[in-house]
């Protein structure tokens, strides 16, 4: 499904391959692409620390149990209802999704399996980076994930710890142009749920992120001061209207949220370079519009863009936060709903999910090859997760949520295991699975891993921690209950480095 | 084997197939039911289309719930107004990274406050303007005159270029004191002419009353509802009706004092609603009230299609919807009963052939689409769901919600793939009106889709790209063909907005009576006003404007009903005021 975009509406149309080119002024085309641009140590050789980054990879409708997970059991009992398995030891590919190409990936990857959000249901957007339910849904309504929750990456947005220094642009969010379908969520002063804009094109990142740096060094520091002076008056502006006696409690809503994001504006701009450290990507030529006139290889370039530019991104510190969205490429909502014994059904589904497994791949695969003051690879020191806003495609249920994770965040995880945290003796859900313990503690390992001290993050959720875990939900004849203590503790043998 | 409905209980959720075709359980909705944040206090009486049912009780102020941005395409157009067309082009790109926010589908879409993200789109414009007047003396003339690219610039004409750009970037003139600023302040900060140009443009383009449009009035006194001074007045007409600044004529009326009365306002207002832009914005309100859709051929099964080109005719069924309406509201002058049961048609290629007449000719006569289908809920984008089988819950969600206002509840969190209903088996069994009813008609589902089933069984003669069929034909998830099914599109005791409860015998039905209450239409104007304001009305502030509206689109005999609708909120009294909350 497309919603009607405005192109026929309005008179502003999307942009040009011809304009394009000219707003960036043609010096995108001779450079190389990654990761050679990024040569080894130049992204930092200036920091003392490397940064961590995290980077998500969204996806809708779920998948199929069978053909995601490995086809061998997690056998190596750790603790009660944690078993693991090394996935150096599994022969032939990791799964019937996960190919060939995640081989040299194993050391640093972890596959996950038996993390639940019980009390939430399919297609919340808030499922994968809140672990936290939604409380409305509807046609003319937003999906507000439950309490104060929100979501991961806006958590480490905000976060000091994560954020030691103050970048340029706090996280890059992208999605697939066809769905419109934020998993970023942040509160207003109000309270109100605020879905976070995703960039629905490549191009639109590239262009804010590096084509308006084109100044000389010379012009662009001198410019740099005039603007922070700038800034500071137009401050006064934003203030004075602020004082203004029909100035209502709902405009000072507004007008002080400008002053709050035009005074992050000035520190940003006088904490970041004045040009960039290292150097752009290349962007291949994809045709804009709707998705649906793409070719599979305009797809496959479209994510590409997305990726180099976020790396490079990464690579020069303009940020450390990353979501990339996206659907099938097939749009095979309705196969996805099918019925999962159904071999022939997943088969069809399956061609579409390892297209995007694909994509997952070149992610990880290319943040590995950015090498680091350190020596290391850009992914050693983040953490790439790849989820899902459903688990089971038939029921779109959240129970074992996808979610596969590369990278140690700086060895702060452990990497290369297969990890079954479902509670045994199995108890099968009605919607078809095992029930496991709560998808928070995914999360949660992850924030820790990057440095976040839980005063950062506890309080974004349902009151008892991150997210949301209801214990109770029906037809689990309380299984969940001995899991609340523990729904904001890191993952067992995962996160115990 | 596919167990019988009788033999195999049904869960204690019900099943709604909403956006996309997703099956989502739900409960405790109903007409009555409203969604946070979507409540509406203007709730008229049911009655006949005649009877308006909205009431004027005190044409006091007109409410803003707050202070608003710029919308995009707001902001678009106010800077390719201020820099001319050419320097807009090369910056466009950097406009197009501002985050979208478009009204798709209720006023919740525009978020109040702004992100990181976007303050930082808005600094990469003002930046990529700034570079844009430092590479081009030519463009610095254009904005500041001709003296001010002179290696010494005389106060008066730096004076003269704060006032002036000032005047258009904001909507109003700038006080003595404000260009006495910008010029110590900002412009005295360059060091070069073209450097001095661009970091005042650089600056107003980051300013709150470039950014915002503040309504704060001029009147000293402190009293709650304010008349508005005609700068923002102006800016009001302009930016409601066409998404766009105030033209040269209406600064000048403004500048002159003369938007002070309604017959002050109307020639503006006429030619607002006629502009370029403000056609636009009157296709995108129709975007937005009938949220159409596409499907890519993906989502269809080959035999389904019949060598039907789907990326083809979504692009013909975009365009002659949007032909369709301009006739309908320009040139036509139509009602809205016109505009929901006229059978004329604009359509040409996959879509004339869908709509089953011979392809329109450009600028001749409309064509005549067959009797099975009138107006514009019959049309594709409309009516088109997506897969190989219809979702008439998709349908009767959107006749509920979209032309009768009428909102949605909690959707009880259990899903299923219940075979009894969603297997090949079953498909090949039994039609998806039957399964639909098979899955809904128990418990707690009842309340809800016995208001959204019926209209959305209505449609069932329409498949999923919105052809016409005499019979159902099932598929399965492979998209093999497995029965044909003989389809029913009539209900008994079918509330739709009217006093006491209807029969209906197809979707033709529906819209004919829909159309003799007043629901339907008083959902209309509703959506209107939302689109408009980008807010929820209130009875309090509203209901003079949204009676006026209904009174212009179905009680009286306007020359143009449609039209007379969407300019009389702007005519009405209450546009000179603002309450403040």
């Amino acid at each position: 499904m497309e919603s009607w975009s405005r192109r026929g509406v309005t008179k502003m149309s999307r942009i040009s391959r011809r304009h394009f080119l000219r707003g960036i002024g043609g010096f995108t085309l001779s450079l190389p692409t990654l990761p050679s641009l990024l040569a080894p140590g130049k992204a930092f050789a200036q920091s003392t620390s490397v940064p961590k980054r995290f980077v998500a990879i969204c996806n809708y409708d779920g998948y199929y149990e069978s053909v995601y997970y490995p086809s061998v059991a997690a056998d190596v009992q750790f603790a009660p209802d944690v078993f693991s398995k090394q996935l150096s030891t599994i022969g032939g590919p990791l799964s019937e999704l996960l190919g060939p190409q995640f081989d040299p990936l194993r050391p640093k990857m972890n596959i996950y399996r038996g993390l639940d959000i019980p009390g939430s249901i399919g297609h919340s957007a808030a499922n994968m980076l809140c672990g936290a339910a939604r409380i409305v849904f509807g046609d003319t309504s937003p999906i507000d994930p439950v309490g104060n929750s929100r979501s991961m990456d806006v958590v480490l947005g905000k976060s000091k710890a994560f954020y030691q220094k103050v970048p340029q642009y706090l996280s890059l969010l992208g999605q697939e142009p066809s769905y419109n379908y934020s998993m970023s969520f942040d509160k207003d002063e109000a309270g109100k749920t605020v879905r976070l804009p995703y960039d629905r094109y490549p191009q639109d990142m590239f262009q804010r992120v590096f084509a308006s740096r084109i100044l000389d060094p010379a012009t662009a520091d001198k410019f740099k001061a005039k603007k922070i002076t700038i800034g500071d008056l137009v401050l006064q502006d934003f203030r004075s209207l602020l004082n203004h006696r029909r100035i209502s409690s709902d405009d000072k809503v507004v007008v002080n949220n400008f002053v709050d994001q035009l005074q992050s504006l000035n520190t940003r701009i006088n904490a970041a370079p004045s040009v960039l450290t290292c150097s752009r990507p290349t962007m291949r030529n994809v045709a804009t519009g709707y998705w649906e006139r793409m070719t599979e290889q305009d797809r496959f370039n479209f994510f590409s863009n997305y990726i180099d530019t976020m790396i490079a991104a990464m690579a020069c510190d303009l940020t450390r936060v990353c979501v990339i969205s996206m659907r099938l490429f097939g749009h095979d909502h309705g196969l996805s709903h099918a019925a999962p014994g159904n071999r022939e059904n997943q088969l069809k589904y399956l061609e579409n999910t390892r297209k995007i497994a694909r994509i997952v791949a070149e992610f990880a695969t290319k943040m590995d090859a950015v090498k680091e003051a350190d020596g290391k690879s850009m992914l050693d020191h983040s953490i790439l997760f790849w989820g899902n806003e459903d688990s089971n495609g038939g029921p779109h249920s959240c129970i074992s949520m996808p979610a596969v994770s590369f990278g140690s965040a700086g060895e702060k995880i452990k990497t290369g295991y297969y990890m079954d945290y479902r509670q045994r003796p199995f108890f099968r859900h009605p919607d078809g699975q095992n029930i496991g313990r709560s998808y928070t503690q995914l999360l949660v390992t992850f924030m820790r891993a990057l440095g976040l001290p839980p005063t950062d993050y506890l309080q974004y959720g349902d009151g008892g921690g991150f997210g949301s875990f209801n214990k109770n939900v029906s037809y689990t004849n309380g299984r969940y209950i001995p899991y609340e203590a523990s729904r904001n503790d890191v993952l067992p043998f995962i996160g115990q480095v | 084997m596919v167990k019988s409905r009788s033999t195999k209980a049904i869960r204690t959720t019900c099943f709604l197939a909403i956006l996309g075709g997703a099956m989502f359980a739900f409960q405790n909705c109903g007409p009555a039911f409203q969604l946070a944040g979507e409540t509406s206090s203007s709730e008229g009486s049911t009655g006949s289309k005649k009877m308006n049912p909205f009431t004027c009780s005190a044409p006091g102020g007109q409410s803003v719930s707050s202070i608003r941005r710029l919308s995009k395409a707001q902001y678009a157009n106010t800077l390719q107004d201020l820099l001319g067309g050419a320097a807009f082009a090369q910056i466009q790109p950097t406009v197009a990274t501002l985050p979208s926010d478009e009204m798709k589908l209720s006023v919740n879409d525009i978020q109040k406050v702004i992100s990181d993200t976007q303050m930082t789109a808005y600094q990469n414009v003002a930046e990529a303007v700034y570079n844009q007047v430092l590479a081009s003396s030519s463009l610095a003339q254009s904005i500041g005159g001709a003296c001010i690219v002179q290696a010494t610039v005389t106060s008066a004409c730096r004076d003269d270029f704060i006032r002036n750009f000032g005047l258009r970037a904001f909507r109003r003139p700038l006080s003595a004191e404000e260009v006495g600023r910008w010029g110590a302040q900002v412009f005295a900060l360059g060091e070069s002419s073209l450097d001095r140009v661009g970091l005042v443009v650089y600056g107003m383009l980051m300013s709150p009353n470039f950014l915002l449009k503040p309504e704060i009035g001029t009147e000293p006194a402190d009293a709650d509802t304010f008349a508005l001074s005609p700068f923002e007045l102006a800016s009001r007409l302009s930016y409601d009706l066409t998404d766009g600044p105030p033209d040269a004529e209406l600064m000048a009326a403004a500048t002159a004092n003369k938007l002070s009365s309604r017959a002050e306002l109307a020639a503006h207002v006429d030619r607002l609603v006629s502009s370029a832009r403000g056609r636009a914005k009157i296709r995108a309100f129709f975007v937005y009230w009938l949220n159409p859709q596409r499907y890519s051929a993906a989502s269809f099964a080959a035999d389904f299609l019949q060598g039907v080109d789907v990326v083809q005719l979504n692009d013909e069924f975009e365009r002659e919807m949007f032909e369709y309406l301009d006739y309908m509201v320009f040139t036509k002058k139509a009602s809205l009963e016109d505009l929901l049961t006229s059978r004329e048609s604009f359509a040409r290629g996959p879509a004339a052939e869908v709509y089953g007449h011979v392809p329109h000719v450009p600028n001749g006569p409309p064509a005549i689409m067959s009797a099975e289908r009138k107006g514009l809920l019959m049309r594709g984008p409309v009516i088109a769901t997506e897969g190989n089988e219809t979702h008439p819950i998709v349908r009767g969600v959107k006749i509920r919600t979209r032309f009768l206002c009428e909102t949605m509840g909690l959707p009880s969190g259990v899903m299923t793939n219940d075979p009894t209903f969603f297997s090949d088996e079953a498909r090949a069994l039994h039609s998806t009106r039957f399964r639909t009813d098979g899955l809904t008609s128990q418990g707690a589902c009842v309340g809800c889709h016995r208001l959204i089933n019926p209209p959305g069984f209505a449609f069932e003669n329409f498949d999923g790209l919105g052809r016409v069929r005499a019979v159902e034909r099932a598929y399965s998830v492979q998209g093999a063909f497995l029965a044909e099914h003989e389809i029913r599109t009539d209900s008994s005791n079918v509330l739709l907005g009217n006093v006491q409860s209807v029969n209906i015998s197809n979707g033709l039905d529906v819209v004919d009576r829909m159309l003799e209450a007043n629901t339907m239409p008083g959902c209309f104007v509703r959506q209107a006003h939302r689109f408009y304001k980008a807010q929820l009305e209130s009875a309090e502030d509203d209901g003079c404007a949204l009676s006026s509206s209904y009174q212009k689109l179905m009680v009286e005999n306007s020359e143009a009903p449609l039209l007379e609708m969407f300019k009389s909120a702007y005519l009405h009294d209450s546009v000179f005021r603002r309450r403040m909350k």
